[in-house]
């Protein structure tokens, strides 16, 4: 499953006395949230792009989940990272800025496109195809002749009796 | 010591060779000595065992006589090791495994053979081709992977020692309950293969091998959750599963045999999907081979791996020979396999289990096409690309749910056709106890922590997350109330409470009960998954008494010391734990120096109730502050994953259990003589 870390910042709501306060206090108050906001904003992006890039230590680890002992990647990364959410680049920008430092092994997952949208595509092909060929197995089996039962029922005795109660021993499991 | 090792690795071959050969030639000849000829193979057979258990036994002596003329010895062991850490020299290389692998394949070859007398013909052909996969491991270990190579030049005084993550209680017993599980596949393929190659008539052989299959799948289910919670407790990153190539590995052949499992039933009941089951078995047991090569031969990266070596280019060949020998009996006797009813509605339980094998072959792929495609991306465009979480979650989560919505729906359809009023009273109860589950989930504060309060519409982490556990609520509700269901019939007839009679009704199908309460450890183990969306993190900093704030807890810095084993040094964080301002626990995280190989571990503390886990981690010092850095997670339902495999092996123990004597109703005296057949019969079976 994936993991979705979240900030451990949280807002006050706004209480009735707020109301009583000048309206410079109120200012401050909503410039304060605002900046909070935007901080807890930032660390998200940092934590959804720090888990699309992988540490390149040679770990295979996303790169906020690398935790070698001193390893010589994670600082550096987590730092150009942290630097590049606070200057306000996008996130393609930020993936650029990664793979055009580290080479495109660093994306944790192939990009969707080019080739590489084969890697996406290819399961749910697979998908199609499986279900095609169970409609086909379906159809096919359906095609097959059945013994047709009588209209009026016919009275079973001996070995067939004993075969029938088999069956239903086995399809029913009592 | 070494040269004892050596010969007798070369007996096993000889040995096993033999039992290939003779007893080929004694099942494929005409002449009166044939059957004394097989003896002789089935004998020699049993001896390989003996062999490769002296072979195993001199490398375990050697370890633990600290011989580093033995090149394996060296790199894998050193004096100052815990005497369980040397027993588990034994798999913690690549020549060592190996010849775990053929000690484990030798036993169940060991065991099939002494059977045999359930069915000589059938175990005679079974024996040869498990002596077939014997002489493959046996040619590895002498001539490509050799445990007992000797050191050239100067030895050592002391050896490499074990690598500090395999050193942990769980590595003793999670690589031999993989390798169990690996390994053990090769007898259900054994026996599909013998069935097919001498056309057995019926599906006894089935019958046979159901036991096998069932222990071996029990074994592989073990192997790969202990895996998780070694990787949990030990490589310190919060996490169980990182979608590393080995870990892909091992859960391939899980998703088959678990289809296997299941389709297999069609076979059993109905005669139907003979090709199918066949092909299953046969693709289990070569994705065992494969993960085997994947694990070994360097094609993939992967932290777990083994050194690279040239062995991949053998499994390579047996990989081909194994895929070639299987076309060549399929396509000789393809028309024994000819099914015998046919499918005669799409709602029926026939179709769930068709829909099933889909799911989880859909989920092999997908695990199997993520792994592959760097090799794939390089082949093509020159360059590796990384496929990661990110794709694997992406794309198995769909899988999964749909997994378990099927795991709900099927058990309660009947055999040939279900009709909508049995679908309607079956699911009814238990849709609108997921729904309200739901509900309250959704409507509930988010005060009460994680999973309450939870808003789908934010991430689709929790949207799969709220499905997750409405789903594992509809399966649990359904098995319940096929139990409850079966009880009172059984209740009606003897007169029995509830609770007996439900006992009763397990004990008469082990097999259909046993495997209901496997379902219910599924949606256990899925509620702790679905709890990873909620994961948070923190990292700080932390002198004496600086605090750490995480959920509902408070870490307090109270001291750090250093503590000298024979084995490594370790640096303690000893961290105090709050929560409503109550001290509730102390953790030590450590971070371990191992001078035998000059590496560093971390070892996290974990706090763990039902509700979550609380995961510390002593990341070290800052190089330019000095100060310690500790790092901790809060991980909710983590405990709920163990606890389902914990019901997962008890339903697959359950489940092997015999079946009690069916209990006979009393017998109507007016009942006539003869019984008349009705059309259509309709009723939830196995």
């Amino acid at each position: 499953m994936q993991s979705h870390n979240q900030s451990e910042s949280g807002v006050p709501p706004f209480s009735p006395v707020l109301r009583e306060v000048g309206s410079l206090r109120i200012l401050g108050v909503v410039l304060l949230s605002t900046f909070l906001f935007l901080a807890a904003g930032d660390d998200a992006r940092v934590d959804r792009l720090g888990h699309q890039v992988i540490c390149m230590c040679g770990c295979n680890q996303v790169l906020l989940e690398c935790n070698h002992l001193g390893c010589p990647y994670l600082s550096r990364m987590k730092q150009e990272l942290t630097a590049a959410v606070d200057r306000g680049d996008s996130d393609t920008a930020i993936t650029q800025f990664f793979v055009q430092t580290y080479g495109t092994l660093v994306l944790a997952a192939p990009p969707n496109r080019g080739f590489n949208r084969i890697a996406w595509l290819m399961p749910y092909l697979a998908l199609l195809v499986g279900i095609t060929l169970v409609v086909f197995m379906v159809w096919i089996w359906r095609k097959r002749p059945v013994r047709v039962h009588a209209s009026v029922p016919t009275p079973v005795r001996g070995e067939e009796l004993t075969r029938f109660r088999e069956q239903v021993r086995k399809e029913t499991g009592l | 010591m070494a040269e004892l090792g050596s010969f007798v690795l070369l007996l096993a071959l000889a040995l096993s060779g033999y039992s290939f050969l003779a007893g080929l030639a004694a099942l494929t000849i005409k002449h009166p000595g044939a059957e004394r000829l097989g003896e002789t193979a089935r004998r020699a057979g049993i001896a390989s065992f003996g062999a490769v258990f002296l072979g195993a036994l001199v490398l375990v002596a050697s370890a633990f006589r600290n011989d580093f003329s033995i090149a394996y010895i060296l790199h894998h062991s050193n004096r100052d090791l815990p005497w369980p850490y040397k027993f588990a020299t034994l798999w913690s290389g690549q020549e060592g495994s190996l010849l775990f692998w053929s000690l484990l394949l030798s036993t169940y070859g060991l065991v099939l053979r002494l059977r045999h007398k359930t069915d000589e013909r059938l175990f005679a052909h079974a024996s040869v081709i498990i002596a077939a996969v014997q002489v493959f491991f046996f040619l590895l270990l002498n001539f490509a992977a050799k445990p007992f190579a000797l050191m050239e030049g100067t030895i050592p005084a002391d050896g490499n020692g074990l690598t500090p993550l395999l050193q942990y209680p769980e590595m003793v017993i999670h690589p031999p309950m993989l390798y169990l599980g690996y390994v053990g596949f090769t007898v259900p393929f054994a026996f599909a293969l013998a069935a097919l190659a001498m056309k057995y008539p019926g599906e006894k052989w089935i019958h046979i091998t159901r036991r096998w299959t069932m222990v071996t799948w029990g074994f592989l289910t073990c192997g790969v959750f202990l895996g998780m919670h070694w990787a949990y407790n030990v490589l310190g990153w919060g996490g169980y599963w990182g979608w590393d190539p080995v870990e892909n590995a091992s859960v391939m052949p899980w998703f088959t045999g678990t289809a296997f499992l299941h389709s297999v039933m069609m076979q059993e009941k109905r005669g139907m999907l003979k090709t199918w089951n066949m092909w299953l078995i046969f693709s289990t047991f070569m994705l065992a081979i494969f993960g085997t090569f994947l694990t070994r031969s360097g094609v993939v990266n992967s932290v777990h791996a083994f050194a690279q070596s040239s062995i991949g280019d053998w499994f390579v060949t047996f990989l081909a020979i194994i895929l070639a020998t299987c076309i060549y009996f399929y396509w000789k006797n393809r028309s024994h396999l000819r099914g015998e009813h046919r499918l005669e509605s799409l709602i029926s339980r026939e179709s769930s289990f068709l829909f099933n094998n889909l799911l989880l072959l859909l989920a092999c792929f997908t695990v199997l096409w993520g792994t592959l495609f760097p090799v794939l991306s390089e082949w093509i465009q020159g360059h590796k690309v990384t496929v990661g979480p990110p794709f694997f979650n992406k794309v198995s989560i769909p899988v999964a749910l749909l997994l378990l919505l099927l795991t709900a729906v099927g058990p309660l359809l009947a055999w040939r056709k279900t009709s909508f009023e049995s679908l309607k009273r079956n699911f009814l109860w238990p849709s609108v106890g997921a729904v309200v589950v739901g509900t309250l989930l959704i409507a509930t504060p988010p005060a009460w922590g994680d999973p309450f309060g939870l808003r789908p519409w934010h991430d689709v982490s929790y949207f799969y997350s709220l499905m997750a556990i409405m789903l594992s609520v509809l399966v649990a509700l359904t098995v319940i109330s096929e139990f409850v269901r079966g009880g009172r019939v059984i209740s009606g007839h003897t007169g029995q409470g509830l609770a007996a009679s439900m006992l009763h009704l397990a004990h008469r199908n082990t097999r259909r009960y046993g495997g209901y309460v496997v379902h219910l450890g599924v949606i256990i183990v899925f509620i702790g998954f679905a709890g990873s969306a909620f994961n948070r993190e923190a990292e700080k900093e932390m002198s004496y008494g600086d605090k750490l704030e995480i959920g509902s807890y408070n870490i307090v810095g109270r001291s750090y010391t250093q503590e000298e084993k024979p084995n490594y040094s370790a640096d303690l964080a000893i961290l105090q734990v709050f929560k409503g301002g109550k001290q509730i626990d102390t953790l030590y995280p450590e971070s371990r120096f191992y001078p035998a190989s000059g590496e560093q571990q971390h070892m996290p503390a974990v706090r763990s109730t039902l509700k979550e886990d609380l995961y510390l981690v002593y990341e070290g010092q800052n190089p330019d502050t000095g100060r310690p850095i500790i790092k901790a997670h809060l991980n909710p339902l983590v405990s709920w994953i163990w606890v389902g495999v914990l019901v997962m092996v008890f339903g697959t123990i359950a489940a092997l259990v015999p079946n009690a004597a069916p209990v006979r109703a009393p017998v109507r005296r007016s009942m006539p003589a003869d019984v008349r057949v009705r059309p259509a019969p309709v009723g939830a079976g196995d």
